[in-house]
């Protein structure tokens, strides 16, 4: 086949192809305008506030919350020991202990009592 | 090329359309962009080429829309002169996902099939792989309809490089650039394109 014989057929070809999008028929064209249109629609959104808008927004607000966030975690107060919890309350109620406490306290009486009773026999 | 024919006709609204090379102007009262113009040229030839590439009307209506709105979603913004090969990248990747959905449903129906004994025979309950009738078979005789079909049974690639070439007018880079292949690959598939449509169509052109 020689160039132009294969030049005529490419030509009749693109004939029949334009034949047939120059005869769409009118419910087609209709529904090929309604997409043009929802898509041109779609680009003016865009251009306005759209949700890209907020998007950039939403993922503004969440970083500078994470940045927050991490800076106080640095840089906050520092923190002592914890308050005594349940398991720790309940050891020091245990009986032993209370008795402990109260043996410590007889003796820090006797203690002062001691001195006194020394300085009373002392001067009989 | 195809647009001369294009714009002779009339869009969905029953009025004229606009040339592909018109500047910005008042269209019936309201500001045609370049963008609106961009799409008002592609849409009838991205029809007809998601029809050849599917078989199917209202498929190929679907994929164009959804071309459409990808398009401007991602590259409404680029320079006017990258828009065609861009648009009909958008286009060829929706085509090509299509033919992958369309083969995922082929191969369950075939295998959800397969052990059912009642069920028609699969191939003789098949469609007709060129979907037409006997009727549409007689009426391929005139030769718009035959180099239709002979542009229908070729593999897709091909068919994408064909369009892209001869009708839409890129160039190779464009043509691999909306493809997604290399400028050697555009060469081959236009080269058996070629090939199948002057076998296929011997008696219709000369």
């Amino acid at each position: 086949m020689t160039d132009t014989a294969s030049d005529l057929l490419q030509q009749r070809i693109v004939a029949a192809l334009d034949d047939r999008a120059a005869n769409l028929d009118a419910a087609t064209l209709t529904r090929l305008a309604a997409a043009r249109n929802r898509a041109i629609a779609r680009r003016r959104g865009t251009l306005g506030f759209g949700t890209r808008g907020w998007q950039a927004i939403g993922g503004l607000a969440l970083a500078a919350s994470v940045v927050f966030g991490v800076s106080v975690w640095l840089h906050g107060p520092a923190r002592g020991p914890l308050p005594p919890g349940p398991a720790e309350l309940e050891m020091l109620a245990e009986d032993e202990e209370l008795e402990l406490l109260e043996k410590l306290e007889f003796f820090r009486w006797l203690e002062t009592e001691e001195p006194q009773v020394a300085e009373q026999g002392g001067g009989a | 090329m195809a647009t001369a024919a294009v714009w002779q006709g009339l869009d969905g609204l029953g009025t004229a359309i606009p040339p592909r090379t018109a500047p910005t102007r008042e269209f019936e009262g309201t500001r045609v962009t370049p963008l609106d113009e961009f799409l008002r040229d592609v849409e009838r030839r991205a029809l007809v080429t998601a029809e050849l590439a599917t078989r199917d009307r209202e498929e190929a209506l679907d994929l164009v829309q959804d071309a459409m709105l990808a398009f401007v979603d991602r590259y409404a913004s680029h320079d006017a002169a990258e828009w065609a090969p861009l648009f009909h990248r958008v286009l060829q990747n929706r085509i090509r996902d299509w033919h992958r959905r369309q083969q995922v449903r082929r191969r369950w129906r075939v295998w959800f099939n397969r052990d059912d004994e009642d069920e028609a025979d699969p191939i003789e309950s098949a469609p007709d792989p060129q979907g037409r009738t006997p009727e549409q078979e007689v009426a391929l005789a005139n030769a718009g309809d035959a180099m239709m079909a002979a542009l229908e049974a070729l593999p897709p690639r091909q068919q994408q490089a064909f369009l892209l070439r001869t009708w839409e007018g890129l160039d190779v880079a464009e043509t691999a650039r909306a493809m997604g292949c290399s400028e050697g690959s555009v060469k081959t598939h236009l080269w058996r394109a070629l090939q199948h449509l002057r076998e296929k169509l011997e008696g219709h052109w000369q």
